[in-house]
């Protein structure tokens, strides 16, 4: 939780450029992205204000211990950025000729692994138009493939755009057209099938996936109706492949999912009904075309050649029809009914040739089928002005139906399998309003179902819910707690999962120039599973007994000397204690396979102290100074221990 | 017999009744709209930056009746408030209203998108939480929505564990400002996820087809597929991941992988598509064997593959 100093308002003397600063000190010193954007009073142009902040500077960073697990989790390098950025352009009289509003804010733009910018153009009562772009550097260790080095190649990156163009923002009929363009390329992982049985070897291929989004909608207000419906086309394909001195693959996997949407609102005094329905009809293609050859593992030549293809189809129906009724005005009652269809299907071939044994393999298109239909109805009653309860009943039916299907003459389907899954669930609560500015709200939630589809999932569960609000003035303080417990076992596994999470934070602004705030953390996480699995050749069964202990907690103080400085002081820290031992083995606790001694617990620390000054310069111009350290210590495998100093230096430049 | 009155008295209890109201109207003049210019002489900080305010779109319009333009369209007319030279008792103060009033106000207009079609039975709303717990109309720091500080730490403000969650080692990028909470959520109240059993979770957005919203971004996840791995498209991405954050390295609720892979592939009857259970591992796999203990490492195309039943590619 975060206050910010009570700074003056635009307009009451404080510049765009201690605006500005004050902004940036709203965030973790090096993500100086993500800061709200400084408002500056801006000055005139034409029949236009402009107001506008640039942020440049040079980001730095030194790493020791394990770096590829730094890049994984921090991943910020060196060079100049441009690291924010903010410009607009308002209509004095809201009657510009071409436009009443040009906004324009970018972050991390240089090459910081996470960048953005968002860009919106309008003129009142005629358009509308959004763009927002973003591309992410993944970097996520993979596999070791540089030798004695550990050079680790699992690096993508991804890129984003959204474009959305509204036309008669403000009528009554308005009309929308959208395009979406994500893609995504690098290194990804793979395999390659070895010529011995069901062998296979990890490789790294590259990365070719594109989806775009066309679409186009209108929204109508009618009578106190309101109807939206949207028709859109999306394209994808993914164009993967390898190629290695005797392997070669090809794969294209290219589809559309043409899909309408429909959304109907409608209120009016003590009733309102609303609904939205979706239809999707996705389609794919695909084609794998792989050969291997070389030497087995008796050191006989053999190769071996697969085809596969077909094309799949899902298409998916959903609606969604709630009914609200406020028949007095302390009460309100809400029901309302979804159901959600999905099928897989589609046909598809698939050979298998191998030149040694002349044997030829097929399979076959596994069909799977959801069909869920739910109700709930919630009611809430407000006894008195600061006492209110709720409560609610669900009841949903799932059926899940598969069958694998022939596409040859004379193959024969598989059987089919069906299942119905049927869940029970009810839901209470209390909120309290004991004193002013105190809320107290208290919820639990019990469900059974009677026929879960894994082993994990829900089945006997029930969720506990407190919450605890106080302001007083620039004081805030949060507590709450939430519980989740779920069993699901039958009479040969036991599964139990506990989770527990409870937190607190409190904030405060005692002066005009100083804030605090501090938050704490603690997830407790206790889960018993069933397991079997092979040691050699003994099949091993007993019990898996996972236990994480995940302390979080961050402080930070904020200081706004005058107009001249601004500083910010912060630490952040997320400790996982796991069951409280300091070796992989050896526990007396938990599970008594020797598989799952060592991976039962999982302790960790990672923490970051942090700092940030700006200083102004003169009038408009600022100069900033951050600093983050990020530590990662794994107490079970200290190759993956990483320190790192990041930071920057910038000027900040408003007007 | 029914009392009746003459035409005459008629005329002199209507004449009565007219002269009664013109004479309460002398001493309570009706309140009345004077429009926002007359605001600014006084509220000189708001209207000089009001230009850059969304709602001057009412005032620039021209064609908005009086009670829905400009100040007076939230703070009701000004007139009273003018005479009395000020003060929060001539004129809709937001700061002295409950929160369903405050939303009332606002829903006035803003119910309008279907986006804020649920607000009224959304968690927040039931929680208490008002718009202008996290919008600021007047003279907002931020330049969109009229956020009253960055998002994520609007949503820190009430959910501590979130910050919690996205100060773990691997997280999602909200942080860092690559990502933002609505992204995935809908603060104003969403529909209940229709691709899960339970109404959990809550205020979740949906991808194209009223599907996770994770499939937004991770479109080559969504398939179809030849060979789905059914608890993907049964159970969700959350049965093996924490989206928020996690200790684990790709968001994964274990820190090896072969331990969460083996609590549903344990063999045991009564689960997966044929009822037959989750198939334990086969010999060939000793998992005291390190190398047999990251299951992905093989099984690549985990969420679903064309080409191999057992997701190797």
């Amino acid at each position: 939780m975060t206050l910010q100093p009570r700074y003056s308002r635009p307009g009451r003397g404080a510049t765009g450029a201690s605006l500005a600063a004050a902004a940036c000190l709203l965030l973790p010193a090096v993500c100086a992205a993500q800061q709200t954007d400084a408002r500056s009073q801006g000055g005139g142009w034409g029949d236009y204000t402009v107001s506008s902040s640039f942020e440049t500077g040079y980001r730095f960073q030194t790493v020791s211990g394990n770096d590829a697990e730094y890049r994984s989790t921090v991943n910020f390098g060196n060079g100049i950025k441009l690291l924010d950025n903010s410009f607009t352009m308002n209509s004095k009289d809201g009657h510009g000729r071409w436009f009443d509003e040009i906004l324009l804010t970018t972050r991390g733009l240089g090459g910081d692994p996470y960048e953005s910018a968002a860009f919106r153009v309008q003129k009142n009562r005629w358009y509308r138009y959004d763009l927002l772009w973003r591309r992410n550097d993944y970097y996520n260790p993979g596999l070791t493939t540089g030798g004695a080095t550990g050079a680790q190649l699992l690096n993508t990156g991804y890129d984003s755009q959204n474009h959305d163009l509204t036309i008669l923002p403000q009528s009554k009929i308005q009309i929308f057209l959208g395009y979406t363009r994500d893609s995504q390329s690098g290194a990804g992982i793979s395999t390659v099938p070895g010529l011995d049985a069901t062998a296979v070897y990890s490789v790294f291929v590259n990365v070719r996936r594109l989806r775009s989004e066309y679409r186009v909608g209108n929204e109508i207000r009618l009578h106190g109706f309101r109807l939206t419906w949207t028709h859109g086309w999306e394209d994808f394909k993914d164009d993967g492949g390898a190629t290695l001195n005797s392997f070669s693959r090809t794969e294209p996997y290219h589809g559309t999912s043409p899909y309408w949407r429909v959304g109907l609102f409608y209120e009016r005094g003590w009733f309102a009904v609303n609904g939205r329905f979706s239809y999707t009809a996705g389609q794919r293609g695909y084609l794998l075309d792989e050969s291997t050859a070389g030497f087995n593992l008796a050191g006989a030549a053999a190769n071996r050649q697969v085809a596969a293809y077909g094309t799949a189809q899902r298409p998916v129906a959903a609606g969604n029809l709630t009914i609200s009724a406020q028949p007095a005005s302390k009460l309100a009652v809400v029901n309302q009914t979804s159901t959600y269809n999905v099928r897989t299907e589609g046909n598809s071939a698939y050979t298998e040739f191998d030149n040694s044994t002349q044997a030829v393999q097929y399979a076959f298109f596994e069909y799977l089928g959801i069909f869920t239909v739910a109700n709930r109805t919630n009611v809430n009653y407000q006894a008195k002005r600061w006492l209110s309860f709720h409560g609610g009943y669900q009841y949903t039916d799932r059926r899940i139906r598969s069958v694998q299907q022939a596409v040859f003459a004379g193959a024969p389907a598989g059987p089919a399998y069906e299942q119905v899954n049927i869940l029970n669930s009810g839901l209470g609560g209390v909120r309290l309003n004991a004193l002013k500015g105190l809320t107290l709200t208290a919820e639990g939630e019990v469900g059974r179902t009677n026929h879960p589809f894994a082993a994990k999932s829900d089945q006997n569960y029930h969720t506990l819910l407190g919450h605890l609000r106080y302001q007083y003035k620039s004081l805030r303080l949060l507590a709450a707690s939430h519980a989740d417990y779920n069993t699901n076992s039958t009479a040969f596994t036991a599964y139990s999962s506990k989770s527990r999470v409870n937190s607190a934070s409190a904030s405060w602004a005692p002066l005009g120039w100083l804030a605090l705030d501090a938050s704490y953390s603690k997830l407790h996480l206790d889960t018993v599973g069933g397991i079997a699995y092979f040691a050699g050749a003994q099949l091993a069964s007993g019990q898996s007994y996972y236990i994480g202990n995940i302390h979080s907690g961050s402080l930070g103080v904020r200081v706004v000397l005058k107009k001249l400085a601004t500083c910010y002081l912060g630490y952040s820290i997320v400790q996982d204690t796991g069951d409280g031992r300091g070796n992989p083995f050896g526990n007396a606790t938990g599970s008594s396979l020797p598989a799952f001694q060592a991976a039962q617990t999982y302790p960790i620390r990672f923490q970051s102290p942090m700092a940030r000054v700006s200083i102004r310069l003169v009038e408009n111009v600022r100069a900033n100074f951050g600093y983050q350290r990020y530590g990662f210590r794994d107490d079970f495998h200290s190759l993956q221990d990483f320190g790192s100093n990041t930071g920057y230096v910038s000027l900040t430049w408003s007007f | 017999m029914a009392l009746r009155f003459s035409r005459t008295t008629d005329y002199r209890l209507a004449l009565a009744a007219i002269l009664t109201a013109l004479v309460a109207g002398a001493q309570t003049p009706p309140n009345q709209y004077v429009g926002s210019a007359a605001c600014k002489d006084c509220h000189s900080d708001v209207w000089r930056t009001f230009n850059q305010n969304p709602h001057f779109k009412s005032v620039a319009s021209g064609k908005e009746k009086p009670a829905d333009t400009g100040c007076e369209g939230c703070h009701g007319p000004g007139d009273r408030h003018i005479q009395a030279f000020g003060g929060r008792e001539t004129i809709v103060a937001f700061s002295t209203m409950s929160r369903p009033q405050v939303l009332d106000a606002c829903l006035r207009c803003h119910s309008q998108t279907m986006s804020r079609a649920n607000i009224r039975r959304s968690s927040h709303t039931l929680n208490g939480v008002a718009c202008t717990d996290c919008h600021l109309i007047h003279g907002t720091p931020a330049r969109r929505f009229l956020l009253a500080k960055a998002q994520t730490e609007l949503c820190y403000q009430c959910h501590a564990n979130v910050r919690a969650d996205f100060s773990m080692p691997f997280k999602h990028r909200v942080n860092e400002g690559f990502m933002a909470c609505t992204d995935c959520h809908n603060p104003h109240g969403s529909f209940a996820p229709e691709w899960r059993m339970a109404s959990k979770p809550k205020m979740t957005g949906t991808g194209a087809a009223d599907e996770e919203p994770c499939l937004k971004c991770h479109s080559e996840k969504r398939g179809p597929f030849a060979y789905e791995h059914p608890p993907v498209r049964i159970e969700g991405c959350e049965i093996c991941h924490s989206p928020h954050g996690s200790t684990n390295s790709r968001l994964l609720r274990r820190p090896v992988v072969f331990t969460m892979c083996l609590e549903c592939h344990n063999g045991a009857p009564g689960f997966s598509l044929r009822g037959t259970g989750d198939p334990n591992p086969s010999q060939a796999h000793n998992m005291t064997d390190p190398r047999y203990q990251n299951c992905t490492t093989c099984h690549v195309r985990i969420h679903g593959s064309n080409s191999d039943s057992l997701f190797r590619r």
